[in-house]
């Protein structure tokens, strides 16, 4: 019996022989797999924890780049209001003198040019700094990655003084005095005694943003590096030329221009608005007005019949005291000014309520979606290079 | 000529009533504080005229303001929310009404050196913003390795769970199937045999087969050492230990190829990749298995 079981056995050794190396085999390549999977579990968990570290970073960025907006937006609307002030001229009108027309025409310009001022510095100051601020923690990222100190304090400081050109030094001033040349233009065919809608203000607005962006060597939205970053420094390091340059080319790249002409078109959208709720207030707060301005409305009704309709309109909308119709009432330029000049008056002051239109432009040009994922792109970009 | 007296009038008249909505809305470059809409109605009238007004003005706007800072979020928002009430901010409050009192005494000079002053600020408070933000950076660091250990251990914890549920009931049985009392008889048969094989066809094969039986020889010689030092009474983990070591021997022996044709013949017909050949050759003078 065992010499019939060695002969099975010794028929069959080969396959016996196979067998093993193939368990042999397989068990080997299972302990195989499992090692390469921990290696992939692991280097899934590194590429998480990176990414979370950046992302960390990134918001932190963020949140410093809204802190020195809105430090530096507040300077900004200071040197707006010494660019174009109305002190002078109110003066000179309460005195009542010869030239009074002369003095109201400038009045009208300067309330004007204030107002879109402070929507296109806003727009573009708030650009800036999220393209300089981003550029600048992606390289600090990079030098933490690559445990180096490339980017010193001093340096930062320097980079980041650079804006000092738009605000105290020329900037403003030269965007102010564009925009003026501009509002004259627009408005010089408009007198004082017009009588205008809030549909013909908005027709104003956007008559004055096509002229602004028409000329194309001082155009602020694609020529914004001009107003924003001075020329060539000499003096600068490698490093910081290096991140000049890449600053003024992404100023200028079409993603900047592009987010720049959204914000000032919902700018003056925003203007409109908190100029609408101004006409509210004078027209209730104001009964007399109401009346003068029903009187002047019939005056021009019997100067000139074509408009008979849209009066009857108006009247009836006072009538009824109804703020539905606010956007029927008509109000002549010179009661305009006041409005559109009172909500400039002041800068960006988050103490106060409500809020004034320098301080609203501003808020909502840090919040708006489009400014932020400028800046994540350019993040992204330098911290990975 | 009286219709254009009577536009002269109408327009002055105009202009006259735009001015005083000036002085109504507070329009102008005023540096205080803007105050609230009824305030500024009901002094507007009188601003002129009475100089006591302005500072009962101020005193109104004053207390606005305390009451907007000290109401923290309860104050009504209006549009946009408000930045959070922490005591920077009512610092920075505090320091604005500071700022605008100076300003109301001072002139043009004084407003350019508190510019000046707070760009610097600005500037510190973004070196101030990125360094906190690296110093955040590098924290998680530390944080990233004791999770990286965690998950390795996980990981690694469950790749073993999953492992254990397969991998012993292979060794077990390979552990039969490699044990002494199964294969030693079979290395024993060819160690009998390779030495004769090896000794008649010493001048038909060639140097490098010849190399390849004999390390295959060796190679049979060293899993019979193995085999025999088994025991019964060992304990599992030596009898595992053995086991890994006879199976490297037998994945080393299929290095060396094929066992030679005529050995693979004598073992019997049966074998599937044997060779037609061969076999038919052992068919006539190889011994014949017994019949029962």
């Amino acid at each position: 019996m065992l010499s019939r079981l060695q002969d099975f056995l010794s028929r069959h050794r080969r396959k016996f022989i196979v067998t093993g190396v193939l368990v042999g085999g397989t068990i080997f390549a299972a302990r195989y797999a499992q090692r390469r999977f921990v290696e992939f579990q692991e280097k899934q968990a590194r590429e998480f924890f990176e990414r979370t570290r950046r992302t960390t970073h990134f918001e932190s960025t963020e949140k410093t780049c809204n802190q020195v907006i809105l430090g530096m937006g507040e300077e900004m609307c200071q040197a707006v209001l010494r660019e174009c002030s109305t002190d002078e001229l109110l003066e000179q009108l309460r005195q009542n003198p010869k030239n009074k027309l002369e003095l109201w025409e400038d009045m009208k310009i300067v309330a004007f040019t204030r107002l879109a001022t402070y929507v296109y510095a806003s727009s573009m100051l708030v650009i800036a700094l999220r393209v300089q601020l981003n550029l600048l923690g992606g390289y600090i990222y990079r030098d933490i990655m690559t445990e180096q100190k490339q980017v010193t304090d001093e340096l930062k400081q320097q980079y980041l003084s650079l804006i000092r050109h738009f605000i105290t030094d020329s900037g403003i001033r030269d965007l102010a005095r564009y925009i003026r040349t501009q509002v004259i233009a627009v408005t010089k065919t408009i007198p004082l005694s017009e009588q205008l809608s809030l549909s013909d203000l908005e027709q104003l607005f956007w008559s004055l943003q096509m002229a602004i962006n028409a000329d194309t060597r001082r155009d602020p939205n694609s020529r914004m590096s001009k107003y924003l970053l001075p020329s060539q420094n000499p003096s600068h390091s490698p490093l910081l030329q290096k991140m000049v340059n890449e600053t003024l080319d992404l100023l200028e790249s079409e993603d900047a221009v592009g987010v720049c002409s959204h914000n000032v078109s919902r700018g003056f959208v925003l203007a409109c608005d908190a100029i609408a709720e101004s006409m509210g207030e004078t027209l209730q707060h104001l009964p007399q007005a109401k009346v003068q301005t029903q009187q002047e409305q019939s005056v021009k009704f019997n100067q000139a019949g074509s408009l008979g309709a849209s009066t009857s309109k108006s009247q009836n909308g006072l009538e009824n005291n109804n703020l539905l119709n606010i956007n029927r009432v008509l109000l002549a330029l010179a009661k305009l000014i006041p409005i559109i000049s009172g909500l400039t008056s002041r800068g960006f002051d988050t103490t106060s309520r409500p809020h004034n239109l320098p301080t609203q432009l501003l808020t909502f040009y840090v919040v708006a979606e489009k400014t932020k994922t400028l800046g994540a792109n350019v993040y992204e970009s330098f911290s990975s290079a | 000529m009286s219709e254009e007296k009577k536009n002269g009038d109408e327009l002055n008249d105009l202009l006259d009533s735009a001015l005083q909505d000036f002085d109504k809305s507070g329009a102008g470059d005023q540096k205080e504080p803007s105050a609230s809409s009824d305030v500024a109605t009901n002094a507007g009238p009188e601003g002129s005229e009475d100089p006591d007004a302005f500072f009962i003005e101020q005193a109104k706007v004053l207390a606005d303001r305390m009451n907007t800072l000290f109401g923290g979020p309860d104050t009504p928002s209006g549009d946009i929310p408000p930045l959070p009430q922490d005591p920077d901010q009512i610092m920075a409050g505090f320091k604005k009404m500071a700022e605008a009192a100076a300003l109301t005494l001072s002139g043009e000079n004084s407003a350019t050196d508190e510019d000046v002053s707070k760009y610097s600020d600005s500037i510190s408070q973004a070196l101030k913003g990125l360094q906190e933000g690296s110093e955040n950076l590098a924290a998680p660091a530390s944080e990233n390795d004791i999770a990286s250990m965690f998950g390795s251990l996980n990981l690694e914890g469950a790749g073993e769970g999953d492992g254990n549920m397969f991998l012993p009931f292979m060794e077990g049985m390979m552990q039969s199937l490699l044990s002494a009392e199964i294969l030693l008889p079979s290395i024993r048969e060819l160690l009998e045999k390779y030495p004769k094989y090896l000794e008649e066809n010493d001048a038909k094969l060639s140097a490098e087969d010849k190399e390849r039986y004999q390390k295959q020889m060796e190679l049979y010689k060293v899993i019979e050492g193995h085999l025999q030092s088994e025991k019964t009474e060992d304990s599992a983990a030596v009898k595992r230990e053995k086991f890994r070591v006879v199976l490297d021997d037998m994945r080393k022996l299929q290095d060396y190829g094929q066992p030679p044709p005529e050995i693979l013949a004598e073992t019997g017909g049966d074998l599937p990749f044997g060779d037609p050949t061969a076999g038919v050759a052992a068919g006539g003078p190889g011994p014949q298995c017994p019949t029962m």
